[in-house]
C-alpha cells in the first residue's frame, strides 16, 4: 500500500527512534529500535529484557510445588493455562495419574481463561487501532470470567489453581450453573463484537495486508497458537499431540482464510481469536455436560521427589505453545526448568516482517502477535 | 503421514551417519535424545528437516543445561507433516562450549541460540546474531550457570 | 480507484461504522447493568475463597515451621522459645506483606488450620516496615511469666496427683497467648 519517494526525489535521513519500553502499545515493557525512514521502517529491532526476573533460576531454588504461583507471572493474562501446563508437565515426569474429574476441571478453566485472554487481546488490539470501546466491552466480559475463577479459586489473577496430582480445590456448588450462564449470556455477543468493530472499514483497512506471514515462514520461525494458524496452517497442540481429556471433546481448529485481504495478514490473526472464543465456549459447554464426579486430588507425598529423568511437556495457551523442559535429579527442586513461550517466538519474527511498514503498522503488529512481555522475558 | 517411533527415527540417523549419532537416551527421557558429537548438529538437523521420511520442520525448544562437568544442548524437534518428535542434545565441555549454529536450518533457533548464549554461555558458533537479548549487553556472567555467583551490584544500583 | 469504487469504499465505512455506534449507544443509553459500586461505601461481598491478607490465630498455632518451609519466598519468619509443656510458644510470628503473593501455599500446608485468608484486601502503609505484620502480641516478658505461671501451675497438679495418688490431670495450655 504505501510507496516510498524515491530518494533522488527527496533525499531523506534515517533516523533511529526508541518506541517504548513505556510505551502504550508495546503491551507492556517492550522497547523497539527503530530504524526509520521517514514513516517508513527499516529495521525494528525488538529489545527484551526489561521484565526478566529469572524464572528458571527460581525454578531450580524452589521445590516443585512451590513453583506454581511463579506460572501464574508467566502470562499473567492466561494464569490457569500456565499452571496447568506445569502440572502436566510435572506430572508427566512424575507418571502421576490425576483424577478423570481434576483433568475435566483443568480443562474448563483453561478454556475459560482462553476466551477471557483473548478479550484483553482482542480489546487491546482495536484500541491499539483506535478503537478504545472494544476495551471496555472485552474488560467488561472479562469481569465475569474473573468472578468464576474467584470463586473457584479465590483470585481474580493470579490463580495458583492447579496442583502436583490435581487442583486445589473442587468446584463450589453453583459454579457449572453460572459458567453456564455465562456461555449463553457470552455466545450472542462475539456475534456482537463482529458486528461492533470487526467489519468497520477503518479497522479492515489498517489491518488487511499487513504483515503477511506464509504458513511455511510461520513454521520455520517457529511461530505457534493463533499466530500460527492466521497462517491457514491447522496446527493446534490440543490436536496434533493431545494431551488431558481434549481427544475426547469435539472441538475444530480454527485457521485463518483470507477472509479480507492476504492469507496471514494481521487481519487473519485477529478473526482466528474471535472464532477462537466461540470454540472455547463450545468446549466448556461439553465440559459442563461431561464432566464427572469424584476426588480433584491424587495422592502426592507432601515432599515430593520425582524420579531422575527429562520431560519436555507443551501445552497449548491462548499465545501459542508453552513448553516445559523439566530435568529433575530426584530432588526436591528441579535441576533444570526451561520454559518456551510462544510470544518470545511472535518476537523472533518481529524483525524479518517490519521491514517496510509504516510506525503505525509495527503497532497493528504488535497487537496482532498478541504479546505479553511477562511472557517473552520470563 | 507417517509417524515414525524414536527408534525408527535413530535408526534412520544411524543409516545416515553411521557412528556420526553416538546413542539414543530413552531412559526415563520424554521424549527420547539421540545424542549427537557437537561438531556434527549441522548435518544431522539438516537430515532431520529434510529428509521426506523425517521432515522435522519445527524447532520447539533450544534448552542448554549446564551438568556441572559438561554442558548439554538439547533441541526438541517435531514434524507438522508427520507427527513426530525427538530430541537431540550434544554434549560440551565446561571450559569452552562451543556449538554450531542451526539457524541455518531453522529460523526459529535464533532467538533461541540467543537465549542459550545469554543465560548458559554456550557459544553458537556462525550464529547471525550472536548478542545478548535478555541481560544487558555488559551484564557479566550467565546466570543458569550452576556456579553463578550473583553480583553485588550493577552500574552501581543494588540488586 | 475510480469514482464508483471510491463512493462504495465510503458508504461501507459509513453504514459498518453506524452499526458499531448503534451497539455503543445501545449500551450506553440502556446499560443491562448497573456496574458502578459507590465504594467505600458500598462494598463488593467477596467470596468464601478469597485469598486476602493472611492472619493467624496463634492460640492455635502449634509453631510446626510448615508455613515457613512451604512460602516460596520466605515471607514468613517465627520465633518460638520452649513451653512448660514441652512444647514451643511462639514469641513472635511476623509476615511481609509487602511481598507475600496471596498464594495460598502456607494456608493450604497449615495443619491446624490456624493460618488463614481474611478478606481483607485494602492495606497502605508510609513504609515497607509498617507492611511486615506481627501476630503475637504480648512481649517476651509477658509470654515467659505466663510459661513459669504455667510451669508451676503442672508442678502443683502433679503434686496433688502425687497426694492424691492418681494420674494427673494437666490443665489446659494457657501459655499461647490470648483466644480471640
Ligand atoms: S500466601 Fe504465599 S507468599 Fe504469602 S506468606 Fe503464604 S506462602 Fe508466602
Ligand atoms: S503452619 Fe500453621 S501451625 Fe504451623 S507454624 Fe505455620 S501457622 Fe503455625
Amino acid at each position: 500500500m504505501t510507496e516510498p519517494i524515491s530518494k533522488e526525489a527527496l533525499r531523506t535521513d534515517e533516523w533511529t527512534i526508541n518506541m517504548g519500553p513505556h510505551h502504550p502499545s508495546t503491551h507492556g515493557v517492550l522497547r523497539l529500535e527503530l530504524t526509520t525512514d521517514g514513516e517508513i521502517v527499516s529495521k525494528a529491532r525488538p529489545s527484551l529484557g526489561y521484565l526478566h526476573r529469572g524464572l528458571e533460576k527460581i525454578g531450580e531454588r524452589v521445590a516443585w510445588a512451590q513453583f506454581m504461583p511463579f506460572t501464574d507471572r508467566l502470562d499473567y493474562l492466561a494464569g490457569m493455562n500456565c499452571n496447568c501446563a506445569y502440572a502436566w508437565a510435572v506430572e508427566k515426569l512424575a507418571g502421576i495419574e490425576i483424577p478423570e474429574r481434576a483433568e475435566w476441571i483443568r480443562v474448563l478453566v483453561c478454556e475459560l481463561n482462553r476466551i477471557s485472554s483473548h478479550l484483553v487481546a482482542w480489546g487491546s488490539f482495536c484500541a491499539d487501532m483506535g478503537a478504545f470501546t472494544p476495551l471496555l466491552y472485552g474488560i467488561r466480559e472479562r469481569e465475569w470470567v474473573n468472578d468464576l475463577f474467584e470463586m473457584v479459586c479465590g483470585q481474580r489473577l493470579t490463580y495458583n489453581y492447579a496442583r502436583i496430582g490435581g487442583v486445589s480445590h473442587d468446584l463450589p456448588p453453583g459454579f457449572l450453573e453460572k459458567t453456564k450462564e455465562f456461555c449463553d449470556y457470552f455466545e450472542p455477543l462475539i456475534d456482537e463484537y463482529n458486528r461492533l468493530i470487526t467489519y468497520n472499514k477503518i479497522l479492515v483497512h489498517r489491518l488487511k495486508n499487513i504483515g503477511v506471514i506464509s504458513a511455511r515462514d510461520a513454521i520455520e520461525w517457529g511461530l505457534s497458537g493463533p499466530n500460527l494458524r492466521g497462517s491457514g496452517f491447522a496446527y493446534d497442540i490440543r490436536r496434533a499431540e493431545p494431551y488431558s481429556v481434549y481427544p475426547k471433546l469435539d472441538f475444530n481448529v480454527v485457521v485463518g482464510h483470507a477472509d479480507r485481504g492476504t492469507l496471514g495478514d494481521c487481519f487473519d490473526r485477529y478473526l482466528v481469536r474471535i472464532d477462537e472464543m466461540r470454540e472455547s465456549v463450545k468446549i466448556v459447554r461439553q465440559v459442563i455436560d461431561r464432566i464427572p464426579d469424584g476426588p480433584v486430588m491424587a495422592k502426592v507425598p507432601r515432599v515430593f521427589k520425582p524420579p531422575a529423568g527429562e520431560c519436555y511437556f507443551r501445552a497449548e495457551s491462548p499465545r501459542g505453545e508453552t513448553g516445559f523442559y523439566l530435568i529433575s535429579d530426584g530432588g526436591t527442586n528441579a535441576y533444570r526448568l526451561k520454559i518456551r513461550t510462544g510470544s518470545y517466538m511472535a518476537m523472533n519474527i518481529f524483525e524479518k516482517i517490519s521491514k517496510g511498514v509504516m510506525i503505525s503498522d509495527i503497532v497493528a503488529l504488535i497487537g496482532s502477535f498478541d504479546i505479553i512481555l511477562p511472557e517473552t522475558d520470563r | 503421514m507417517k509417524t515414525l517411533s524414536a527408534q525408527e527415527i535413530f535408526e534412520k540417523l544411524k543409516g545416515k551417519f553411521g557412528d556420526g549419532v553416538v546413542s539414543l537416551q530413552t531412559e526415563s527421557v520424554n521424549p527420547p535424545f539421540a545424542v549427537v558429537p557437537p561438531g556434527s548438529i549441522q548435518e544431522v538437523c539438516r537430515f532431520l528437516k529434510e529428509d521426506p521420511d523425517l521432515l522435522f520442520d519445527y524447532l520447539v525448544c533450544i534448552s542448554g543445561v549446564d551438568h556441572k562437568d559438561k554442558f548439554a544442548v538439547a533441541y526438541h524437534v517435531y514434524s507438522t507433516e508427520h507427527r513426530h518428535r525427538i530430541g537431540v542434545k550434544a554434549m560440551l565441555p565446561h571450559d569452552n562450549p562451543v556449538i554450531p549454529t542451526v539457524d541455518v536450518v531453522w529460523k526459529a533457533a535464533i532467538y533461541l541460540e540467543r537465549e542459550t548464549y545469554d543465560l548458559m554461555g554456550i557459544v553458537f558458533e556462525g550464529s547471525c546474531d550472536p548478542n545478548r537479548i535478555l541481560l544487558p549487553d555488559d551484564w557479566e556472567g550467565h546466570p543458569l550457570r550452576k556456579d553463578y555467583i550473583y553480583p553485588e551490584q550493577y552500574h552501581g544500583i543494588k540488586i | 480507484m475510480g469514482l464508483r469504487e471510491y463512493i462504495s469504499d465510503i458508504s461501507e465505512a459509513v453504514v459498518t461504522i453506524a452499526k458499531g455506534m448503534r451497539i455503543t449507544w445501545k449500551y450506553g443509553v440502556d446499560p443491562k447493568e448497573e456496574t458502578t459500586i459507590f465504594y467505600p461505601e458500598e462494598r463488593m461481598v467477596m467470596p468464601e475463597r478469597t485469598r486476602g491478607f493472611l492472619f493467624n490465630d496463634v492460640a492455635r498455632c502449634i509453631v510446626c515451621n510448615m508455613c515457613v518451609k512451604q512460602c516460596p519466598i520466605d515471607c514468613i519468619t517465627l520465633e518460638s522459645i520452649k513451653g512448660a509443656d514441652k512444647k514451643n510458644v511462639l514469641t513472635s510470628y511476623k509476615i511481609d506483606m509487602g511481598r507475600c503473593m496471596h498464594c495460598g501455599l502456607c494456608v493450604e500446608i497449615c495443619p491446624p488450620k490456624s493460618l488463614v485468608h481474611t478478606d481483607g484486601y485494602e492495606g497502605s502503609s508510609h513504609t515497607r516496615e509498617e507492611l511486615i505484620v506481627e501476630f503475637v502480641e504480648d512481649d517476651l516478658a509477658t509470654i515467659k511469666a505466663r510459661i513459669a505461671a504455667h510451669a508451676a501451675e503442672l508442678a502443683k497438679a502433679a503434686k496433688a496427683a502425687e497426694a492424691a495418688g492418681k494420674a494427673p490431670a494437666a490443665p489446659a495450655n494457657p501459655a499461647g497467648g490470648e483466644k480471640k
